[in-house]
């Protein structure tokens, strides 16, 4: 179990030399099910993360790139009619696929980004009446460059929500930089990048990071940070956010090898669930990560 | 739209009917010093009051208010003629809360209601403050107090129940502060604030004997004075004689007072060993003191009367304690001029018999104690009877008694004898007081009651001085050696009409006598300890705790800052925060902790056992196994699905934490 999670942080460090922390956070987030932002700025490897972690999980990938003539259609699909069966046919949009790589997702207008989240929450489209459902597993990975860019819709706090993670990558460090500029080209080695996984050992793995076991105390502990944050801020963190937490915690427990949750593992994942739902909408990420911090600093393990 | 039934009332039926209750409870014991009429409209009122809170009703207007208060007032002025005094000022209070339930619409109104009724409680002491009254006043001070936190809690929280829980520990709290205050508040000699009910005068003794004008004696049980001896020498039961008062003048049945005569001076002829008596004694508006025959010490307020009795300065209104020697075995020797020419006169009406029988034993005998042998012998021979009823009795009383109906009570006897004795030319006089009581075996006192009166006789023998003499003693010693109760009780047995008492109904009896006194015992703590604190007792309290030298600005000083801090202390537990109970395991990790944290490796509050352990294995290598197995252990126990036996951690913890000095 734990070398097949190992055998796949390895296989994406590969590609992206030197952000350990940030792959497992990505791959924690993946066993947890939920959707991750990544917010960067350009050429730090955002793309690059995901699709290596596509192709290691051997799952489906899809990217879109988002504008600001974007429609939902655009990304869900289209019925059109078709002559010979004289009906309205669906026509699948790109997020029906396993792994959807959203680039610049602030860029796109809120009429498309809601329709995106929606069908990231209920995990189906509707059209016509008619519910699709999306593949499983479905994952999204959206990326967003920081917000003072110009041209840029911020999504609202409500849809931020949905994203279990929000993580940063950053700027490999001066070894790590000297490794990727001395390396083989990325993109020969993403293609040549062998799946270790498919989708029924990802979906077994998903399943048993649940049932990782959380103890009475560890709620207490959870329950603790909750109310910390709403007695600190006006929005502190919602029902949901505690159950993301937990979620990925437990993942990152499993990632451990481990059969219960520690406080440790909250806190692994704390910044990364908690950053941008304590984060005020125009902030920048630093800041809300920097409150999740202090957040954890604060509230003692009981 | 109309408003049909609109709630006008910001007071529940139930938080009303309960400070009704109160309110009522709070009057009763103050029934008989209110004019009779304001009782029924009392409790008119609260009923009234309770029926308006059904819907749809109103509470009367302003008009009807003031026409009541004018009828109320108006009639107390016309059943008394005065508004001062304390019948008149009661009457006008509970008219007054009459017209409060009334009025009473909004929460400000209720919180004046119960108020009130505290009030009225209080009032319910200023007359007497026995322990039973006392505790229907803490009662009715529950019972308010649960009304009002009934009341604030709002309708259909709680039951009045947990109400009154509540109030009862609200009043509880309050207890240390009444103790405080008990011990420091400054008591002074004058009454603060008392009232006194007017004296009974049918149960107290009469300085009057009078025996041949009753037809039968009523003797109550009320409790006269309750008795102790703090040194362990008490007498026995038939040789109590409590002197209450001494009677110079006799004309045959008849005996009184007399002219003042000067008391003795103090010669300090009174010998024997001396008891010492401390006495509760309850009001009974006359002016003696009790104590055992013969007391020999003065006390304050009190002095020693012709006759060596105890006689006070002013009427006892209040319970009085006091303490007193006796010294049971007088040798007077020498009878004052005065005193002699007092007890020379003679009975007005004296028969020939009466002649007759006197001089027969004055001829027959020189020495005048065995006159008084022959008398006595004289009331054993010729068949006197002892009765309760003995019959009222003529003009010439003393002829009729002793050659006639010979039937009699104790002060017939003394009377007579007392009289015969001045006839024989021996001077005589009549002592009244008490005999016996009832010893108290729980605390150790003698509770003497009505029923106890008792009089006998005191003759002057040269050489002897005042000798006593108890005729009844001779006509029915079963009195005199069982006490009053027993007698009673040994002549209803003998009673051959009277059924024979079945065993369960004298176990019963023994049960509800065990009963009676064991709640006179208390009473008589009660009496002694809590209401007998005065200022004499407080300065020797207040000088056993090294304040000797106070003064009273200290000590309300003291009892200010006494009591605050003793609030806050009450207010900072009250809001303390609850620590959860904590558990071995818990413990156990804390102590790692803090063997870690003197070691120099302390955990932060936020820090999770793993990060920690694994900070603390850095630090410590040479001990990083013991760590690491601590941490495992510990996370398993707090945080696995199925946690293992606590002492493989606690046994860990405990090698790790006995060997402090290894972490370098």
């Amino acid at each position: 179990m734990k070398s097949r999670i190992d055998a796949l942080v390895s296989q994406i460090s590969e590609v992206i030399v030197g952000k350990e922390d940030a792959v497992r956070l990505a791959v924690a987030c993946v066993l947890a099910r939920g959707h991750l932002l990544i917010e960067d700025v350009p050429g730090v490897g955002k793309t690059m993360l995901s699709q290596a972690l596509a192709a290691a999980l051997g799952l489906k990938f899809r990217r879109l790139q988002f504008t600001s003539d974007l429609l939902p259609a655009d990304i869900l699909g289209n019925s059109i009619y078709e002559r010979e069966e004289q009906r309205f046919v669906f026509h699948p949009g790109p997020l029906f696929s396993q792994v959807v790589l959203i680039d610049e997702v602030n860029r796109a207008t809120p009429k498309t980004q809601s329709a995106l989240l929606e069908a990231m929450e209920e995990n189906h489209v509707t059209a016509d009446g008619i519910t699709h459902p999306l593949p499983t597993p479905f994952f999204v990975v959206a990326t967003q460059n920081p917000q003072h860019q110009i041209g840029t819709f911020p999504l609202p706090e409500s849809q931020l929500d949905r994203f279990l993670m929000r993580i940063e990558i950053g700027v490999p460090d001066r070894a790590a930089e000297r490794a990727m500029l001395l390396g083989a080209d990325r993109r020969e080695m993403l293609r040549a990048l062998p799946a270790v996984m498919n989708d029924a050992a990802l979906t077994e793995l998903q399943t048993r990071a649940r049932q990782v076991h959380v103890a009475a105390a560890l709620l207490d502990y959870l329950q603790d940070l909750l109310e910390a944050s709403r007695r600190r801020h006006r929005t502190g963190l919602s029902p949901r956010a505690g159950l993301a937490l937990l979620h990925a915690a437990q993942a990152w427990a499993l990632m451990q090898a481990r059969e219960m949750v520690l406080p440790e593992d909250v806190q692994a994942v704390g910044a990364a669930v908690m950053g941008h739902r304590l984060g005020q909408v125009l902030d920048s990420a630093e800041n809300g990560r920097a409150l999740a911090q202090s957040l954890l600093r604060e509230v003692a393990v009981p | 739209m109309k408003l049909l039934h609109r709630p006008f009332s910001a007071v529940g039926t139930t938080p009303l009917a309960a400070v009704e209750l109160g309110l009522g409870l709070a009057a009763v014991p103050l029934f008989d010093q209110v004019a009779g009429w304001i009782i029924p409209l009392f409790f008119a009122a609260g009923v009234a009051r309770l029926l308006m809170n059904r819907p749809g009703a109103r509470l009367p207007s302003l008009p009807v208010k003031a026409l009541l208060f004018g009828l109320g007032v108006g009639a107390i002025f016309l059943t008394y003629h005065s508004f001062v005094g304390v019948a008149p000022g009661l009457s006008a209070l509970v008219l007054l809360v009459s017209l409060k339930l009334l009025e009473t619409n909004t929460v400000r109104d209720f919180q004046v209601l119960a108020l009130l009724g505290y009030f009225l409680a209080l009032c319910d002491l200023f007359f007497t403050q026995t322990l039973g009254l006392w505790l229907y006043v803490a009662a009715v001070f529950t019972l308010l107090t649960a009304a009002l936190v009934h009341f604030h809690r709002g309708t259909g929280t709680a039951g009045l129940l947990r109400s009154a829980r509540l109030g009862g520990l609200l009043l509880a709290q309050a207890l240390p502060v009444i103790a405080l205050l008990f011990v420091f508040f400054p008591r002074s000699r004058v009454p603060f604030l008392q009232f006194s009910q007017p004296p009974i005068s049918a149960t107290g003794m009469s300085d009057r004997l009078e025996p041949g004008g009753v037809g039968s004696l009523a003797l109550g049980d009320e409790v006269i004075f309750r008795a102790e001896f703090p040194d362990g020498n008490a007498p026995s039961m038939s040789a109590m004689y409590w002197r209450g008062s001494v009677l110079w003048r006799g004309d045959g049945l008849k005996w009184w007072r007399g002219p003042e005569l000067p008391a003795e001076r103090r010669q300090g002829q009174l010998g024997g060993a001396a008891i010492r008596q401390r006495i509760v004694l309850e009001p009974h508006g006359a002016h003696w003191l009790f104590a055992l025959d013969r007391p020999a010490t003065e006390i304050r307020g009190a002095f020693l009367d012709a006759g060596g009795f105890l006689q006070t300065q002013r009427p006892v209104l209040r319970q009085l304690q006091y303490e007193v020697f006796s010294r049971p075995d007088n040798r007077e020797s020498t009878l004052p001029g005065i005193q002699r020419q007092a007890t020379q006169r003679l009975p007005t009406r004296v028969s020939p018999q009466v002649q007759t029988l006197v001089s027969g034993w004055r001829t027959a005998h020189r020495d005048d104690r065995a006159v008084v042998d022959a008398a006595l012998h004289h009331f054993r021979a010729e068949h006197f009877t002892y009765s309760l009823s003995p019959g009222t009795y003529g003009p010439d009383a003393l002829h009729e008694f002793l050659f006639e109906r010979r039937v009699g009570f104790c002060e017939h006897y003394a009377a007579a004898f007392a009289s015969l004795m001045r006839l024989a030319g021996i001077s005589s006089r009549v002592v009244i007081g008490y005999h016996g009581g009832e010893y108290n075996a729980r605390g150790h006192y003698v509770t003497v009651r009505q029923s106890d009166a008792h009089a006998w006789c005191e003759v002057w023998l040269k050489g002897e001085g005042w000798l006593r003499v108890d005729p009844t003693e001779v006509i029915a010693p079963e009195r005199i050696s069982a006490g009053f109760a027993g007698f009673l009780e040994n002549r209803e047995a003998a009673n051959p009409t009277g059924r024979v008492p079945s065993s369960a109904r004298t176990g019963w009896r023994e049960v509800r006598r065990e009963l009676r006194l064991a709640w006179d015992n208390l009473s008589y703590q009660w009496d002694l300890r809590v209401l007998g604190f005065d200022d004499d007792s407080q300065r020797s309290v207040l000088a056993n705790l090294g304040l000797g030298n106070f003064r009273w600005a200290e000590i309300t000083f003291t009892l200010l800052v006494g009591s605050s801090l003793l609030l806050s202390a009450l207010g900072l537990w009250q809001t303390r925060v609850r620590q959860p109970r904590r558990d071995p395991v818990e413990l156990g990790y804390t102590r790692f902790c803090r063997v870690l944290a003197a070691a120099g490796v302390a955990r932060e509050p936020w820090e999770g056992p793993l990060g920690f352990s694994e900070r603390a294995a850095a630090r410590f290598t040479s001990r990083a196994a013991a760590i690491r197995e601590i941490a495992a252990l510990y996370t398993r126990l707090r945080y696995a699905p199925t946690p293992p036996s606590a002492s493989a951690f606690l046994q860990a913890v405990r090698a790790f934490a006995d060997h402090p000095a290894d972490l370098k």
